[in-house]
């Protein structure tokens, strides 16, 4: 029980941990990336305005320092000196690196520097390799020569140079002042100016700038993005995890403390919500529990009652019955725990077996109840000598006396003489059961309406002659209307072609034989009535029955019994029961100082035999039978029993052989048929 | 078996059910023990089923005891069965038997 919340807790936690760590490694470098973006996009607007407006200071600048070359007197010293001084103001003025004039020859890519000023950012480097006069070669680009060319705009040129990188404003100076004539001239070659600002103090300016302003901007991003997390994992996942264990540990918690404790509602987010939610599921779902406990020991309860009601039923029942002259079995199995099918069958005293089944209108504890009583009655009139018609009239009206439900049932009652091979049966609205001998016979006679609705019905006996070998099989209509899954009822035509099966098999295995096929074609569905079968299978006729006993007066019960099942007239048993009480009853007396054993065997046939064999004292009762008309009537009272004896048998033999008295008593077995039961 | 005893004046009527044989002799035996001073002695045999020579020794014995002080005895309404016991034996003439 335990490790299974245990198992589900953990990997909770984990999936939880999870959600969380993946929404801050996405969105950490999402972020990211879009800040460094705008930080990238932003920076490059910033340097082009910056640029752009340097751009048109250096045209200024440029403009003004052609000005300013147009109107110097180029081979004046003095006035280059003067030159030089206005481009450092220049530079000054506008702010940028260097101003200068060259005088360029495109074709031997050669340019000399007429006059140069200074901003504040030239290097020393610069100002030794940048004077009037100094000459460089092969440095000569597209951007001077278009300006030499004559573009007056200014051409802007960004140049590596040796001192940094730089943005150049190239223009061309094409006049000159004659100072002579007072007026302007045109050059023959043009000069070019350059005004020119170093960018490495500006882009380091700028990068400073934004590298500061990227750093504080992600760790801003960060902050955030970890204080989203932080709120995340305190407002979210910690109320989600909370609950989350409450869920998992409920039923260990529940077995624990009996109860669940509720969870904290406060706030009025959506966690709120549920954890109020939370809470009405554990009261409902505890009262459920509850409810389900509760009506489980109740059932725990009822299945108990339901077991023993189950058990006095089957208490109730005949166990199956096997003698020398017949085999009689019984199957039940109702739908529910208790059933309302019965059936009962017991040997009478004058040998003759009582058979009834029977099948009360519904099933489960209501039927049950009627089957108990109903099974009770027939019980009681077994014995008293009705013939199954009467016994069906007393039942009806007994039990539509006592009837206040309105339940019927229906039955077959039949008694079997074994002497006569005779069946007598009455039917009251059941299904006709069969008779299997050379072919199966259905009893289709006496058949009247169930009993227990109308008192003062009538039914009547019918007769059926039976044979040893044959065998009658009663059942109720669980078996002919058993369904299959396909709900398809068994019928009464697969019931006959499996008991036409059993005829040339052992009759005694009927019941299972129906049995097995019944299983395999209801197989998947539900029973939906109880199953009752009752199968009475003659035996053919044992030809001897032997008994050992032992020398005591007491023991000739036992021989009485057994010569009163054998399928013989009552005349017949009651002669063969007096010969064999005298012979008995002369050996306890006088064959054994101490009991000894005695063994009797009864042979049938045309002619029964009783054989009588004892380790006694060697005498031959045969010798010196009195004739009866010497006895002395009047003063003498022994001795009769040796008499009876032989008087009634038909023949007898006497021997001594291994040490035994063997005496034999033979009868005809003449079946008189005016004897005193016509009951039928 | 069961035995009834009826008596009425100097009559007693002694009414027996079931089988006379070795097991139930004993007991024939005791519970007829007493005539009770009765000077007829009626043996109803109407529910006697069967009868061996045990019951016949008793019954004998019941018929001498009955006639032995001038008293008068007899059986009456013997079964078939239980008559022919009577008769192999010849007892039937000597006891005082009526149909019924």
């Amino acid at each position: 029980m335990n490790p299974k919340p245990d198992k589900g807790k953990k990997t909770k936690v984990k999936k939880t941990r999870s959600i969380f760590l993946k929404i801050a490694l996405i969105m950490t470098p999402i972020v990211l990336v879009l800040v460094l973006s705008v930080l990238f996009i932003s920076y490059n607007i910033t340097h082009e305005n910056t640029i752009k407006s340097y751009k048109n200071q250096l045209r200024i600048a440029a403009s003004n320092a052609v000005q300013y070359a147009e109107s110097a007197d180029m081979d004046n010293l003095g006035v280059l000196q003067q030159l030089n001084d206005d481009y450092n103001a220049l530079c000054k003025l506008y702010d940028i690196s260097y101003v200068y004039v060259l005088d360029i020859d495109p074709d031997e890519n050669i340019e000399t520097y007429i006059a140069i000023g200074f901003g504040s950012d030239a290097t020393q480097a610069a100002k030794e390799n940048r004077f009037t006069g100094f000459t460089v070669e092969g440095f000569v680009n597209d951007k001077e020569i278009e300006a030499f060319n004559g573009n007056k705009d200014g051409v802007f040129s960004y140049e590596k140079t040796e001192f940094g990188d730089s943005l150049i404003c190239y223009m061309p100076c094409q006049r000159f002042y004659d100072f002579n004539n007072k007026e302007y001239r045109k050059l023959d070659k043009p000069l070019v100016v350059g005004a020119e600002l170093s960018l490495n103090a500006i882009t380091k300016g700028f990068q400073h700038t934004f590298r500061w302003i990227a750093i504080l901007t992600i760790a801003l991003t960060l902050v955030i993005v970890g204080t989203f997390v932080l709120l995340l994992y305190f407002r979210v996942s910690k109320p989600v995890r909370k609950i989350s264990s409450k869920m998992s540990s409920f039923v260990t918690d529940r077995e624990a403390h009996h109860s669940v404790e509720k969870l904290e509602v406060k706030g009025n987010d959506e966690f709120t919500l549920m954890a109020s939610s939370f809470n009405v599921m554990v009261d409902e779902i505890d009262s459920y529990i509850n409810d389900i406990d509760s009506l489980n020991r109740e059932k725990h309860t009822q299945e108990a009652e339901m077991n023993i009601a189950r058990s006095i039923q089957t208490g109730l029942l005949q166990p199956d019955l096997d003698t020398d002259a017949y085999h009689i079995s019984a199957y039940m199995l109702p739908a529910k725990e208790v059933g309302g099918d019965l059936y009962d069958y017991r040997l009478l005293d004058d040998g003759r077996i009582f058979i009834a089944i029977a099948d009360v209108s519904g099933k489960g504890i209501s039927a049950s109840l009627f089957m108990a009583h109903a099974i009770t009655l027939l019980h009681q009139y077994a014995v008293m000598d009705y013939s199954p018609a009467h016994i069906l009239e007393t039942f009806n009206n007994t039990i539509s006396a006592q009837n206040p439900g309105g339940m019927f049932i229906t039955a077959f009652i039949a008694l079997y003489d074994p002497m006569k091979h005779e069946l007598v049966y009455s039917n009251a609205g059941h299904n006709f059961p069969y008779i299997l001998s050379d072919r199966v016979i259905p009893l289709e006679d006496a058949h009247g309406v169930a009993a227990g609705l109308f008192s003062g019905e009538t039914y009547e006996n019918a007769v059926v002659k039976m044979k040893t070998g044959d065998a009658l099989f009663l059942y109720t209509d669980g078996v002919n209307e058993a369904k299959n899954a396909a709900n398809e009822f068994y019928g009464d035509e697969r019931l006959e072609k499996m008991l036409s099966l059993c005829i040339a098999s052992d009759k005694t295995d009927t019941i299972n034989t129906v049995l097995g096929d019944l299983k395999e074609f209801s197989e998947g569905a539900e029973q939906n009535d109880d199953i009752t079968m009752l199968c009475l299978s003659l035996k053919e006729p044992p030809s001897q029955i032997t008994l050992k006993l032992t020398s005591e007066v007491a023991q000739f019960k036992k021989i009485k019994k057994t010569i009163y099942r054998l399928p013989i007239s009552e005349d017949m048993k009651k002669t063969l029961i007096l010969g064999a009480e005298e012979v008995f009853v002369n050996i306890c007396s006088y064959a054994y100082d101490t009991p000894g054993e005695v063994e009797i065997t009864i042979t049938l046939g045309d002619t029964i035999g009783l054989i009588f064999a004892d380790k006694g004292k060697p005498f031959d009762p045969t010798v010196d039978v009195q004739d009866i008309d010497e006895y002395d009537h009047e003063n003498r009272i022994g001795g009769l029993g040796r008499f009876l004896i032989f008087s009634i048998a038909d023949e007898y033999t006497y021997a001594y052989r291994d040490n035994k008295n063997i005496l034999s008593l033979y009868f005809n077995n003449e079946v008189k048929q005016n004897d005193d039961h016509k009951r039928a | 078996m069961t035995i009834t005893k009826e008596l009425n004046g100097n009559t007693l009527t002694i009414f027996v059910e079931g089988w006379l044989d070795t097991l139930t002799a004993p007991q024939f035996r005791q519970e007829v023990q007493d005539l009770q001073g009765a000077e007829k002695v009626i043996l109803d045999f109407e529910g006697v089923d069967y009868i061996s020579s045990a019951g016949l020794r008793e019954t004998v014995a019941l018929y001498r005891e009955a006639v032995k002080d001038g008293g008068s005895f007899e059986l009456r309404r013997v079964n078939g069965k239980v008559m022919d016991v009577f008769t192999l034996t010849g007892f039937d003439k000597k006891l005082n038997i009526s149909a019924d």
